[in-house]
């Protein structure tokens, strides 16, 4: 097989992220606070209902090969009769055969071989593809990259790494991201040429997304159990889901109830009102939430204005102190 | 108990649009969209200044999630707010002065705390 040469069934994979072409251009980004910096009135409403919130997905991968009409027309008996055309007709039915079965997928690992600043991963293909490791310190940052050769059975190199630190990575094609994982180097110099015990390969998407919660993040409670008013959630998030890239509604209520966990734990500056309402608001972010005394989502945007949230009734609470 | 919408009268909001202590409900207005302690604290849009946009575009329903109610009248419940008054209570100064919006329509009403 020639280098560079992509077998169809490796093109065929639309439902796999693309390293080079992922788009990662959150939703709307921006649009939202010009909707609704725009301080005006019920015209402003009427933009917000149309709900023109841009979503952003990766680009469609085609299957490019085989060309089936460019077979169907070729002359099939000539092609009988000669050496060239029982190639075509064999390489069409196995074409269409490898578009059957779909994409590329591991059939093993991948598995880390860690030393204090160097690791080599493994990982096999059902047909051969490409060898790239995608890795870095966070799953959002996978900046450094390595590669090997072109087949079923992937070695990746991956020098330079610090001693006793984790890293994540993803493992797969120059185009195509396959499974992701992390592993932890070994502090100097001891544990050299251990074998790590990688997690489970979780799916590629989770990577090539950048929106995966940490790994001790909890998880969400349905929309209903977190959300106060669930008739008012459609419009609460259609005028600030874009603060916050929200696919939808639901993910506009998690990421609100996320962000009371998340406040509980770094102790976000909070404020508890006479009538039990928390308010709760991120320096860093701008993000703004109040919530009911039952710990149900009142609403959760980002101001525009500075020291909103000072001018905002309650008193003080930490809310790492348990109350 | 449902609350009447100061803005455009509609009469079932969820909550009073400001509690005791000042602060907005967040609550949006299902009828006219004007969200209490936001599209006020924040956006710094008046009551008068959003009934004004809401009428001269219409009086639609605002809501994507709640419905008018069965022969919901756009005018006959506009025509109560216009002949208590043509603007809202005068809000009481907030506590801290607020710094003006970014944009030129001005503060918006406050309650004290
Ligand atoms: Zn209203």
């Amino acid at each position: 097989m020639r280098q560079g040469f992509v077998p169809p069934r490796l093109r065929h994979t639309c439902c796999l992220k693309s390293f080079d072409t992922l788009e990662d251009r959150p939703a709307g980004e921006g649009e939202g606070r010009r909707l609704k910096k725009g301080r005006t009135g019920p015209t402003n409403i009427a933009i917000a209902k149309a709900g023109k919130f841009n979503k952003a997905f990766p680009r469609r991968c085609e299957a490019r090969w085989p060309r089936v009409p460019f077979v169907s027309m070729y002359p099939i008996r000539s092609s009988l009769r000669s050496v060239s055309g029982l190639c075509a007709v064999g390489c069409f039915v196995l074409c269409l055969f490898a578009v059957r079965l779909g994409a590329v997928e591991i059939t093993e690992g991948p598995t880390v071989e860690v030393s204090p600043t160097n690791a080599v991963v493994r990982w096999t293909t059902d047909v051969p593809a490409g060898t790239r490791v995608r890795f870095g310190l966070a799953t959002t940052a996978l900046t450094s990259r390595a590669e090997g050769e072109v087949g079923t059975a992937h070695v990746a190199t991956l020098p330079g790494l610090r001693p006793g630190t984790t890293y994540h990575f993803a493992v797969g094609t120059a185009r195509f991201a396959l499974a992701t994982n992390s592993f932890a180097t070994p502090g100097l110099p001891a544990a050299a040429g251990t074998v790590a015990t990688p997690t489970p390969p979780k799916p590629a998407d989770t990577i090539a997304t950048g929106k995966t919660a940490a790994p001790a993040a909890p998880r969400p409670p349905p929309t209903r159990a977190t959300w106060a008013n669930v008739a008012s959630l459609p419009d609460h998030f259609a005028r600030h889901g874009a603060d916050f890239h929200a696919k939808d509604a639901d993910d506009y209520a998690a990421q609100a109830w996320l962000f009371l966990q998340r406040a509980k734990t770094d102790g976000l500056p909070a404020k508890r009102d006479d009538d039990g309402v928390l308010r709760v608001f991120d320096p860093k972010s701008g993000a703004f939430a109040a919530y009911n005394r039952d710990g149900k989502t009142k609403t959760y945007f980002k101001p525009g204005r500075r020291g909103y949230f000072d001018d905002q009734p309650g008193t003080r609470v930490d809310l790492r102190t348990p109350r | 108990m449902n609350h009447s919408c100061p803005i455009c009268a509609y009469p079932g909001l969820e909550e009073p649009p400001r509690s005791p202590s000042g602060g907005g409900s967040y609550e949006i207005c299902p009828c006219c969209g004007f969200q209490f302690g936001v599209t006020d604290d924040d956006d710094g849009v008046s009551y008068d200044t959003w009934r004004l946009h809401w009428a001269e575009e219409g009086m639609p329903w605002f809501s994507r999630g709640v419905p008018a109610p069965a022969g919901w009248d756009a005018r006959a419940q506009f025509a109560k707010v216009s002949s208590k008054t043509s603007s809202p209570p005068a809000p009481k100064p907030a506590p801290k002065p607020a710094k003006p919006g970014p944009t030129a329509i001005g503060p918006g009403p406050r309650r004290p705390r």
